[in-house]
């Protein structure tokens, strides 16, 4: 049965719709014209779709397919965004080009191969006729190289939320240069606010300085108490932002100041942990200033995909049969819309893909070596999954 | 007491020319109007003036009178520049408006008052034709209440090389106002502190400049802040800048910060800087460090008692106003700081009684105008003779 799916698979397919979605620009906030090229393909192939707007010209693009038998339901999730094209390209970052067996474009590897690939698996599961159980289905999600309102606004669909596994596409190939995740570190960004009092600066004393306050504790930051965690470790904190002080030159005590710290959590830590983890901090300097410790969006749960969860176990066995060893797992200092999925909505999720190149910076590329297996292993996942 | 001099004092034109300036606006870099103003004034009196550009269209103002024989060289006058308008006024602040016993506009006090008292001394001497040994001068400058740039650049010119100077800035001498007798000084260090950007999820491949950075602050209380009695040096951090302009998880590999030290006498410019430099040492940072400093700079000064200005100044004081001159040390920078600070010439403030300076409906008290003009006749008659 199976083989019959495989038999179906076509990598210059592939390859065709990844030239076509790499010539559909779709920087963060421009994401309609790829998900109604999506949506069109997924109907091609006999799938129920729907657009959920999510802002302005913003849609998700969700695909269901089903054989009328009860099972799992298994979902193939990308990003539709990419960021934005940047400078240095070689080439024409919004046009294909194959040199030298790799494929180059904005997208190329985050990640619209990844989405091609699973076009592919989803087009020769339609054509072979093959009849699984439970439900297979896609979703394409805006937003993720900012603030992933697009997998949120998707968790709020119960249909959505109640999936049984998730696999997402991403550039996850399982080698050492990114291992499949067996979990991933939550984030939290503290925006922290210091009120001091403001007093003409030749007189510190009838004044409290709010940037001074701000900087103890930021040079107390690492009295935070990060939980260390057997497989992740410890977290990690890092300060990316400060203001304080005159706009205009001014001799003035600096009544107000404000900074902003990325936490990484593991699990064990939430994010209630580690707003009460600063509080407690700011609390042991005992300040003149009053010091108010808030979150920015976007903040994400850490979670585990243990290795016995079945999606995992299928993951492990499909990658051994297609790839010929086993995958290479992490526990990975990242985030993905799996901190939403799982992290927050508790749905197994796997990473694979094809290896990335270049993600996030010009001549982006993937190696067209890696789309024939990686459509091979989406369409092996979906048939032992569902089969089951 | 000089009598026949101070017989000569018009009391009226002192106020005339004081609302004449109050309605010349002459706020901080338009300072040109008013200087033209004071040149032809200077020039009607029968003064010697020349206008000095010290930017483009901004001059300083300088006239002199020559005695009949060399002697000393002494300069009244004061800065021309006025703060901005703030918000808030009950009246024009460019209409002078006498009610109350009070003339109100901006620069009543600060200090179109002292420059007008100055005038007047001036006319004095020349409708009294008292004869005085060396010379004696009037000055007006630019940029007080910015950089002090028209002082500084007032001290490289003959102009500034004077025996003693009397500022009518808004000082009375009276115990709610009294005259300084030493001012701190003051330098802006400006710190650039340079890390190594990274993703922000893996901290310890970066350094994190502004970590860096508060660290560097929250040792701000190491600095060797010196002591001299009378005198409070201080600092405090007045800005703070770093990290991404548009979100972005990285390290930030630079950030920025200003803290404003007052220096008291004994500490020099160079002196404070090498002592932020030593306590950013100590801590043994991964971010280079580049402590500079930004204008303005001004020197401590104090003025000892005994000084023969200083006393000449106190005791004249005494006989005009029936009263003890009132002194402090004071942490308010005037042109003092370069005239004394720098030029080791000594310098006095006095003016009349006023209110509200730097903030809305500034005014001075009428009557405290007449003994201020008398207290500079009768120094300027007793130095110069």
């Amino acid at each position: 049965m199976i083989d019959n799916i495989l038999k179906h698979l076509d990598d210059s397919y592939t390859i065709r719709l990844s030239e076509e979605m790499i010539a559909i620009p779709s920087i963060t906030g421009d994401e309609e014209a790829l998900a109604h090229y999506i949506k069109e393909k997924l109907e091609s192939y006999g799938m129920k779709t729907e657009l959920q707007y999510v802002a302005d010209g913003r849609p998700n693009i969700y695909g269901t397919m089903d054989w009328g038998k009860p099972g799992k339901r298994l979902n193939y999730n990308a990003h539709t965004d990419t960021v934005p094209a940047g400078d240095d390209w070689d080439t024409d970052p919004f046009k294909a080009v194959i040199k030298d067996s790799k494929l180059y474009g904005r997208g190329a590897c985050d990640m619209k191969t990844g989405i091609a690939c699973s076009l592919n698996m989803i087009k020769a599961v339609a054509d072979s006729g093959v009849e699984l159980n439970g439900e297979l289905s896609f979703s394409g999600v805006v937003d993720q190289e900012a603030t992933d309102i697009g997998a949120w606004a998707m968790m709020e669909v119960p249909k959505w939320r109640s999936l049984d596994g998730v696999v997402l596409t991403y550039s996850y190939c399982g080698d050492e240069t990114k291992p499949v995740p067996l979990g991933l570190t939550g984030k939290i960004l503290y925006n922290v606010k210091v009120k001091g009092k403001a007093a003409h600066g030749f007189r510190p004393h009838l004044g409290v300085n709010a940037v001074e306050d701000a900087a103890k504790i930021i040079a107390n930051l690492n009295k935070l108490n990060l939980i260390k965690h057997p497989n992740f470790g410890k977290g990690t904190i890092c300060t990316l932002k400060t203001e304080g002080g005159y706009e205009k030159y001014s001799i003035v005590i600096p009544e107000n100041a404000r900074f902003e710290v990325n936490r990484l959590l593991v699990p064990g830590e939430s994010i209630q942990y580690a707003l009460d983890d600063m509080d407690k901090l700011v609390d042991s300097l005992e300040l003149k200033s009053k010091v108010d410790v808030g979150v920015k969006p976007p903040k994400y749960e850490p979670y585990i995909c243990e290795k016995t969860e079945p999606l995992m176990q299928t993951l492990d066995k499909v990658y051994q049969t297609v790839m010929g060893k086993e995958p290479l797992y992490e526990y990975a200092y990242g985030i993905t819309n799996a901190n939403i999925f799982q992290g927050e909505q508790g749905i197994p999720c796997i990473h694979i893909g094809p290896q990335r190149g270049g993600a996030h910076q010009p001549n982006e590329h993937v190696k067209l070596e890696w789309l024939p297996p990686v459509s091979e292993m989406y369409a092996r996942i979906a048939y032992e999954y569902l089969t089951q | 007491m000089h009598d026949d001099l101070l017989k000569k004092i018009d009391h009226d034109y002192t106020v005339k020319k004081l609302e004449e300036m109050i309605a010349i606006p002459s706020v901080v870099k338009q300072e040109k109007e008013l200087a033209h103003y004071l040149q032809d004034e200077l020039e009607s009196l029968g003064l010697k003036t020349e206008l000095h550009m010290v930017e483009p269209n901004r001059p300083n103002i300088y006239g002199k009178l020559e005695g009949t024989k060399p002697g000393k060289r002494l300069n009244f006058g004061g800065h021309m520049d006025t703060v901005p308008v703030v918000p808030g006024w009950e009246t024009d602040p460019f209409k002078p408006v006498k009610k109350d016993g009070n003339i109100y506009g901006l620069g009543a006090n600060d200090m179109k008052a002292g420059l007008a008292c100055a005038l007047s001394m001036l006319k004095a001497f020349v409708d009294s034709s008292h004869e005085f040994k060396g010379e004696l001068s009037f000055a007006g400058v630019i940029d007080e209440e910015a950089y002090g740039e028209g002082a500084k650049a007032m001290l490289k010119t003959d102009w500034g090389k004077v025996d003693a100077i009397v500022l009518g800035e808004p000082s009375t001498g009276m115990k709610e106002n009294p005259t300084p007798l030493g001012i701190t000084g003051k330098v802006l260090y400006d710190i650039y502190v340079y890390g190594k950007a990274a993703h922000g999820f893996h901290p310890q491949a970066g350094i994190n400049a502004v970590e860096q950075a508060g660290i560097i602050l929250a040792n701000l209380p190491k600095l060797k802040i010196a002591e001299k009695e009378g005198f409070q040096g201080n600092y405090s951090t007045l800005k703070i800048e770093g990290g991404y302009k548009v979100y972005s998880v990285v390290v930030p590999a630079e950030c920025r910060f200003e803290v404003n030290r007052l220096t008291v006498p004994g500490e020099t410019v160079e002196g404070v800087i090498k002592d932020m430099e030593n306590l950013v040492e100590s801590l043994n940072l991964e971010a280079k460090v580049e402590v500079k400093t930004k204008p303005p700079l001004y020197a401590s000064y104090v003025l000892d008692k005994e000084t023969p200005f200083v006393k000449l100044f106190d005791e004249t004081y005494r006989d005009v106003m029936a009263r003890k001159c009132e002194y402090e040390y004071s942490s308010s920078i005037t042109d003092a700081n370069t005239f004394t600070g720098e030029g080791g010439i000594p310098c006095m403030h006095l003016g009349p009684y006023a209110g509200g300076t730097h903030q809305k409906n500034e005014y001075t008290k009428l009557d405290s105008i007449p003994p201020v003009t008398k207290v500079y006749t009768e120094l300027a008659a007793r130095f110069l003779s």
